[in-house]
């Protein structure tokens, strides 16, 4: 897999979490300032109501949202608690049901109508004291308080207005009755006898504990929240390890690669690639390796090569002027007999071995060349002089300006020459004809060497150049390797080379004047 | 009177051949094996010519020419080398004092310089 598809995936995953907390975060901020006004409002009431309370806290068990507000009542303010009923149904729209508990005891517990007002609840006779409920929109309160162990009032309060014709509420305790009447304020318009409270009941004041209970959207809202936040948490910590493994995978392939161990595999595309494309500089390296090594022993080899040169030189020399003594010895008769003829073996061949050991020389030669001003033209007379006589039976002819001097190895220049008009006399079966010509250019000598030989073969154009490779069924193959190291390294000159198989072969010098 | 010339080389095979080639042209020849020997021939008689190897086993041919510069010039000596470092081959083919040939010498060409120098 690709790096950036890893990091756009993994990435994906963190901005996944952090949008979905900011929304829900942003959600919940909406929906805390909303609870924060109702909180306001309600706190507000109750400090209206002169309802002193403790505590006031929230509970949430998703789905479900209990609002938890103690409060110190009298009996007196029972009334109160229903106002404090109505006007905190009224501030929470959303509330299902809502419960009265003391005594850690849950003692009441009302939940909303289907026509949006709240009724009577359940009661647990055993833990319950008072229950609750409304009547079109109107609060009453049914109850019974374990007083003490030995009696047990009963009771209905009705703090709104009574049910029509009503007149008092009488409570039915288990030694007195007592009779609580309606506030003045909150009898109907029409109750003559409002307000009749007989006598206050000793209710048992204290600590009392409201209930709100929320089971809606907000509670499932909040669990979804929280289950999203869990989520995040999760994703985040999935992102961090999956990050962590991803950056040690990364790191350790990278190390591998820069240590040179490549090739082992792995799920980086782009490393893939950068292997093979550095197995290719390994293999290169490797080559260059080899070749550096193989010129190293090229040298030394060159160095060995040219040492059984020079010492094949004097041998040779001695030969070449003993043939040369004898042959100046005879008498004309015996010189063009069969010993005259041998002795011209003896010469030839002495010349072959002279020109393949000057060529070897000039292959391994480790010494620079020694440049001086020569004459092109004087080197190429003395050489087409030295062929014209022995193969009398090609036509040369020369087409050279006098004084083309160059800075060159005259020596150097003499032997690519030679090499030059031998393979043209060699390629020619006789009669043939080799055109030489030497014109002077801007900055160089062109001398261009043309035959009427057998021309080179398409396919063998190249390899002609490399020693060892010959055309020929004799000679070793280094006359025109030596032709272009003299002519191209070591007179930084210019070759160019013709040649049609049958027609002949054309071969041109460009030759620098001056050597930097 | 004969020319007379003195061929310095310590391969004898060599220096056998050129000095018989020399005689059969009718010049006398005179060996000398090294470097020492060319210098004790030089100074015993009179040479209008002398050919002389660059590589001897003693001491080096251009120490000879110097050496025997006072009994013949060096404009009478042809020097052979196959080894002449390129500075000295350079500074030699400047200056032209003595004949240089490099190796392989071809004998009709030497023979025409010996003529050369011996006409001068």
């Amino acid at each position: 897999m690709k790096i950036r598809t890893k990091i756009v995936l993994l990435s994906a995953l963190p901005v996944t979490a952090a949008l979905a907390a900011i929304f829900f975060s942003a959600g919940s901020l909406i929906k805390s300032s909303d609870e924060e006004l109702s909180r306001a409002r309600f706190e507000k009431t109750l400090k209206n109501m002169e309802v002193s309370f403790n505590e006031y806290f929230v509970i949430v068990r998703p789905p479900l949202r209990e609002t938890f507000v103690s409060l110190i009542l009298k009996l007196h303010e029972w009334d109160q608690l229903n106002t404090f009923f109505v006007s905190f149904a009224s501030l929470y729209p959303h509330l299902e049901r809502i419960a009265l508990h003391s005594d850690g005891r849950r003692l009441a517990e009302m939940s909303r109508r289907p026509e949006g007002s709240f009724g009577k609840a359940q009661i647990d006779p055993e833990t319950s004291l008072s229950n609750i409920f409304w009547v079109a929109g109107k609060p009453y309160v049914e109850f019974s308080l374990p007083a003490d162990n030995s009696r047990q009032v009963r009771g209905t309060i009705a703090v709104a207005p009574f049910i029509e014709g009503a007149e008092k509420l009488t409570l039915t305790p288990g030694g007195s009755v007592k009779v609580y009447s309606v506030p003045p304020a909150l009898a109907p318009s029409g109750a003559a006898k409002a307000g009749f409270v007989e006598k206050q009941y000793p209710l048992l004041g204290g600590l009392w504990t409201l209930a709100v209970m929320e089971e809606d959207v907000p509670g499932f809202y909040q669990g979804f929240r929280n289950a999203f936040l869990i989520f995040s948490v999760i994703v985040i910590a999935l992102t961090f390890s999956l990050a962590m493994s991803f950056a040690k995978n990364f790191t350790d392939r990278l190390d591998a690669v820069a240590s040179g161990r490549i090739g082992q595999g792995g799920s980086f595309d782009e490393i893939t690639a950068l292997e093979e494309k550095l197995s290719g500089f390994y293999d290169i390296k490797s080559k260059l390796k080899k070749q550096i090594s193989s010129q190293e022993s090229a040298g030394i080899l060159g160095h060995h090569v040219a040492m059984i040169g020079h010492e094949f030189r004097n041998p040779i020399a001695a030969i070449k002027n003993a043939q040369y003594f004898i042959n100046s010895q005879l008498p004309d008769n015996v010189k063009k007999g069969k010993i005259g003829r041998h002795l011209d073996v003896i010469k030839n061949e002495i010349k072959q071995i002279s020109f393949m050991i000057e060529d070897l020389l000039s292959l391994s030669r480790l010494k620079p060349p020694v440049y001086a001003l020569c004459d092109v033209s004087a080197i190429l007379d003395e050489c087409v002089e030295m062929f014209r006589h022995e193969y009398k039976l090609i036509d040369f002819e020369l087409s050279v300006k006098k004084n083309l001097r160059i800075k060159a190895d005259a020596s150097e220049i003499r032997q690519v020459f030679s090499n030059i008009i031998k393979n043209a006399c060699e390629a020619i079966t006789p009669p043939g004809e080799i055109k030489i010509s030497a014109t002077p250019e801007k900055s160089a000598v062109s001398v261009k060497f043309a035959d009427t030989g057998c021309g080179v073969p398409a396919d063998k154009m190249e390899e002609i150049w490399q020693p060892f490779i010959s055309t020929k069924s004799s000679g070793m193959g280094f006359g025109l390797a030596t032709v272009k190291k003299i002519v191209e390294e070591r007179h930084k000159g210019t070759i160019i080379f013709q040649s049609r198989q049958g027609a002949g072969t054309e071969i041109t010098l460009i030759l620098p004047r001056e050597q930097s | 009177m004969k020319k007379r010339i003195l061929v310095v080389d310590d391969d004898f095979s060599v220096r056998e051949t050129l000095a018989d080639i020399l005689r059969s042209r009718d010049y006398e020849v005179v060996e000398a094996s090294s470097g020492a020997e060319a210098v004790v021939n030089a100074g015993a008689g009179k040479y209008d010519c002398v050919i002389i190897d660059l590589r001897l086993p003693d001491t080096t041919g251009l120490e000879v020419i110097e050496k025997i510069s006072c009994y013949v010039p060096k404009n009478k000596v042809i020097a052979i080398t196959g080894y002449a470092s390129s500075d000295m081959l350079a500074k030699t083919l400047e200056e032209a004092e003595f004949f240089l040939l490099l190796k392989p010498v071809d004998t009709e060409q030497m023979l025409a310089v010996v003529k050369k120098i011996i006409e001068q």
